[in-house]
């Protein structure tokens, strides 16, 4: 886009989308909502409330009762019930009022909206549907074995809310190969991008920049190769499976990088990660590891964040060769934002977009090695 | 489009800056037919035109085994020799 003046490119803003994304959305960990009490969730635009109930099933309801609108995370969990802390009245799991401990019969329209849940992983997922329909089995979230095993740690789990931006920018990220060098100081020595029906993937091998060390290529003494495939299984859960050899230290994890929308200007961002076990050192030294992958991972993201808290939602990104297949990707994105009879063929229809590194690198390993000529050495992450 | 230089490898010329994207590459082992876009030897584009699990016999032995299915080999190398073939140009089409 070019104003009347000539070739001065104009940023086109558009604007956030006014629905929430169709697809499984991860809420947290199952545990933490397993002590009860109620939880609140703000998501969707909404207010939600999950609770578990007397077989430790969670459900989670509209916060809101349809009573007279009194807030279900306030109340206490009765029986199989969530009571409503304004007049008592239940609410099962799965909508139903169960009893009006005042009145003699409960009304028959007495139901709320139970939202349809899932869990895997141990973690707690939420369907969100603008059209109501349930989900598509295709669409369900895929087993991570290392959770469920002894021989991986526990998971690892953080959040964090982004203010002043819609969720697409995290998206972005997945084709975004220069950022990892600038903004996450990592040097990526391959990338490659394929979306395929509502999976979009990203195959990336980094090597530890050596003017900034993080603390495992630290350990590792500096020579640190990671090994990435991370894939987002529908708008907002993306699964990592990374292998980081530093020295003779490989270290195997899965990262969940996972956001649930707030309003179209605001989300929460969680991420989380298990760590295999090194055979013969004590369950807590995984546990460690995990806990240090998961840092490198939450300070990654805050640099994401200062970007964002400064940046312009781009509707025409300017791209070079070397940058990613952003529109590709927003187009695969754009899926979950139509109606599911809307969906097309281009959104869908696997695209590969392998990355030309060979300038890439050459210009990073010129700039890494003219910043230790300084003696210019970063801590990393 | 003096600025980028001469076409270096098996590339002969640049595509138009508004030609559509790609150039139709049949698998020499199925006969599926993408659409390939190279800017250069090393970057390759790929948009399949069919339903890679249906039309492709290797895409729907391994994704009925579950899993990411990066590439199929057959499929680059078929890419790799109409590259040299000259039946895929560099592409010189202008994002949006």
């Amino acid at each position: 886009m070019t104003n009347a003046h000539g070739d001065v490119r104009v940023i086109d803003a558009g604007a956030p989308p006014a629905r929430y994304a169709r697809g499984w959305h991860c809420l947290g960990l199952a545990e933490r909502f397993r002590d009860g009490t109620p939880h609140a969730v703000t998501a969707f635009g909404t207010e939600l409330v999950v609770f578990a109930g007397e077989d430790g099933r969670l459900h989670v309801l509209n916060a809101y009762c349809p009573h007279m609108g009194g807030n279900l995370t306030d109340g206490q969990i009765k029986g199989d019930t969530i009571a409503c802390p304004f007049h008592d009245w239940r609410w099962r799991g799965d909508g139903r009022c169960a009893e009006i401990p005042y009145a003699r019969r409960v009304p028959p329209r007495a139901r709320t909206k139970a939202w349809t849940t899932l869990e895997e992983n141990k973690q707690l997922f939420v369907w969100h549907d603008p059209e109501g329909n349930p989900p598509p089995a295709e669409m369900s979230i895929p087993r991570i074995e290392g959770a469920f095993s002894d021989e991986w740690s526990d998971w690892t789990w953080n959040e964090l809310v982004i203010e002043g931006a819609n969720c697409r920018e995290v998206i972005d990220n997945v084709v975004d190969m220069a950022h990892f060098f600038y903004v996450h100081y990592a040097f990526p020595t391959y990338f490659k991008n394929v979306f395929e029906g509502h999976i979009a993937s990203q195959y990336m091998t980094s090597i530890g920049r050596e003017d900034v060390q993080g603390e495992i290529a630290k350990a590792g003494g500096g020579k640190n190769v990671l090994t990435s495939e991370a894939a987002y299984y529908g708008p907002s859960y993306m699964i990592d499976y990374l292998t980081s050899d530093a020295g003779d230290t490989t270290v195997d994890a899965v990262l969940i990088n996972c956001h649930y929308p707030i309003t179209p200007t605001s989300f929460v961002l969680q991420y989380g990660a298990i760590v295999k076990k090194q055979p013969g050192l004590p369950d807590a030294d995984a546990d460690a590891t995990a806990e240090r992958f998961a840092n490198g991972l939450g300070k990654g993201f805050e640099q994401d964040v200062a970007i964002w808290q400064r940046k312009t939602r781009i509707d025409n990104p300017l791209l070079c060769e070397e940058d990613g297949p952003v529109y590709q990707l927003r187009r695969w994105y754009e899926q979950f934002y139509v109606d599911a009879d809307d969906v097309t063929e281009q959104m869908t229809r696997r695209f590969e977009f392998e990355v030309d590194t060979t300038r890439a690198v050459s210009a990073w390993e010129d700039e890494v090695a003219r910043n230790l000529a300084r003696g210019d050495v970063q801590a990393g992450v | 489009m003096a600025s980028r230089g001469e076409p270096n490898g098996a590339f002969g010329t640049y595509s138009a800056p508004n030609a559509p994207f790609g150039s139709p590459v049949a698998c020499r082992s199925c006969g599926t037919t993408v659409l390939v876009e190279k800017f250069s030897m090393a970057h390759t584009s790929v948009q399949w035109m069919s339903d890679a699990g249906r039309s492709c016999p290797e895409f729907a032995r391994r994704s009925a085994e579950g899993g990411l299915l990066r590439t199929c080999v057959a499929l680059r190398d078929s890419i790799d020799r109409a590259v040299v073939a000259g039946e895929v140009v560099l592409s010189a089409r202008e994002t949006p």
